[in-house]
């Protein structure tokens, strides 16, 4: 029986050197530790200036993303069996900028996020006495898969348009707006179209399809992205012919 | 497209590593590469859109010059390429119909139609249309 496994980690530190360099830690082999085990008992026991992000221990959070063996994977859900006999190596998410270690940037990302306005926008406020609004099974169904996002951003390092092209607003964010496009308490579309139908927006993935295969939440990116291009090319066309105003309500 | 809705955070750790993305990336998954096979493919379709052109002018002009672009037809280079621009054509076909689900959700009630029955359907209407053209031409 294996005793121990290796796990090369890629590792920034900014004050110590310009350039990301490999790490190499060798852990004793424990049958059900995940990948962030290992992690967490390499900074408990053997080098504490190890830095990396995580919080749920559970999939549910997404803060603990990472390449493993140069995919995507929420590492708290990633096991070292199945990675056996090693060695591991563990990066920082592909594409983002790094900060230290393992921990990535997301400001950009974020700022994406807000730009499709992952909110309701309803035309007009209704009065709390006017009680609940109300949906049916079917108008819940509309949206519900977008809804189990949890912004591990493991899409974006899955995604060869986001490596490649700065502006691409990206998978999660448009299946976010679409999240609230396809819910009937929603009037925000029009708002939506103008970030997703402008450069950077829906029309500059090329369908590699990847973001869905890297999702661990089954949200399926890559499908949100083409029903909004089916969408959004309608709109282009009515914004194109109709008279300013008639297009999107 | 401006994406900064805030000052960036920069007051203990201001450096920031940006990774390069190698030229190579869409060799290093499988996925990628068929992914760029699949986007290869259109250089085959347009490679035979030149050629059905070349064959149309070759039936404008008649006489020699038809008779001339069939022995052309018939090298065995011709037949070659022909069976490459097929081998791509099938290729980018069964790709585009597996990919039709992505952009189709079929509703009907409470009932959603499963991807894989799309992906079915599409492709059995493409045989159809294609036994049915390849009848009309062959038994002419
Ligand atoms: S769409 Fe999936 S992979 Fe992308 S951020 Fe959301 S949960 Fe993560
Ligand atoms: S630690 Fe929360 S998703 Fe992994």
């Amino acid at each position: 029986m294996q005793k121990s496994i290796k796990i090369e980690v890629k590792r920034y530190i900014p004050e110590k050197q310009p350039t990301p360099f490999y790490q190499e830690y060798e852990i004793p082999l424990e049958p059900k530790w995940g990948v962030l085990d290992a992690l967490t008992y390499i900074k408990d026991e053997m080098d504490g200036t190890l830095s990396f992000r995580w919080s749920c221990h559970m999939g549910v959070c997404g803060s603990c993303g990472m390449m493993v063996n140069g995919q995507p994977a929420l590492t708290c859900a990633t096991f070292l069996e199945e990675y056996l006999p090693g060695p591991i190596r563990i990066e920082p998410l592909d594409h983002f900028r790094v900060i230290r270690d393992l921990v990535i940037d997301t400001d950009d990302f974020m700022g994406k996020l807000k730009r499709v306005k992952p909110w309701l926008i309803p035309v007009e406020e209704k009065p709390l006495s006017e009680g609940e609004n109300k949906q049916t099974p079917a108008e819940l169904a509309a949206f519900k898969q977008y809804t189990l996002c949890i912004n591990c951003l493991l899409c974006y390092s899955a995604c060869p348009v986001v490596g490649l092209n700065e502006t691409f607003v990206g998978p999660a964010a448009i299946a976010l707006a679409q999240r609230y496009n396809y819910d009937s308490r929603d009037q925000g579309q029009a708002e939506r179209h103008d970030v997703l139908l402008d450069h950077g927006g829906a029309f500059d993935c090329t369908l590699i399809g990847e973001c869905s295969r890297a999702c661990p939440k089954h949200v399926d990116p890559t499908g949100a992205i083409q029903r909004y291009k089916a969408d959004g090319a309608l709109e282009y066309w009515k914004r194109l012919i109709l008279p300013r105003g008639a297009a999107s309500k | 497209m401006d994406t900064q809705t805030q000052a960036p955070y920069k007051r203990f750790r201001p450096e920031r590593y940006k990774p390069q993305m190698a030229l190579s990336w869409w060799w290093q998954k499988p996925t990628y590469l068929l992914y760029i096979l699949r986007e290869l493919t259109s250089v085959f379709v347009a490679t035979y859109a030149v050629i059905l052109l070349l064959t149309l002018r070759a039936l404008g002009a008649g006489g020699e010059a038809w008779s001339d672009w069939l022995t052309t037809l018939q090298s065995p280079g011709m037949i070659a390429l022909h069976l490459v621009i097929l081998l791509f054509a099938v290729y980018h076909s069964l790709t585009w119909f597996s990919l039709a689900p992505t952009a189709l959700v079929l509703r009907i009630k409470d009932y959603t139609v499963p991807a894989k029955a799309l992906v079915v359907a599409h492709v059995v209407i493409w045989l159809l249309c294609s036994i049915a053209i390849a009848a009309i031409v062959l038994t002419r």
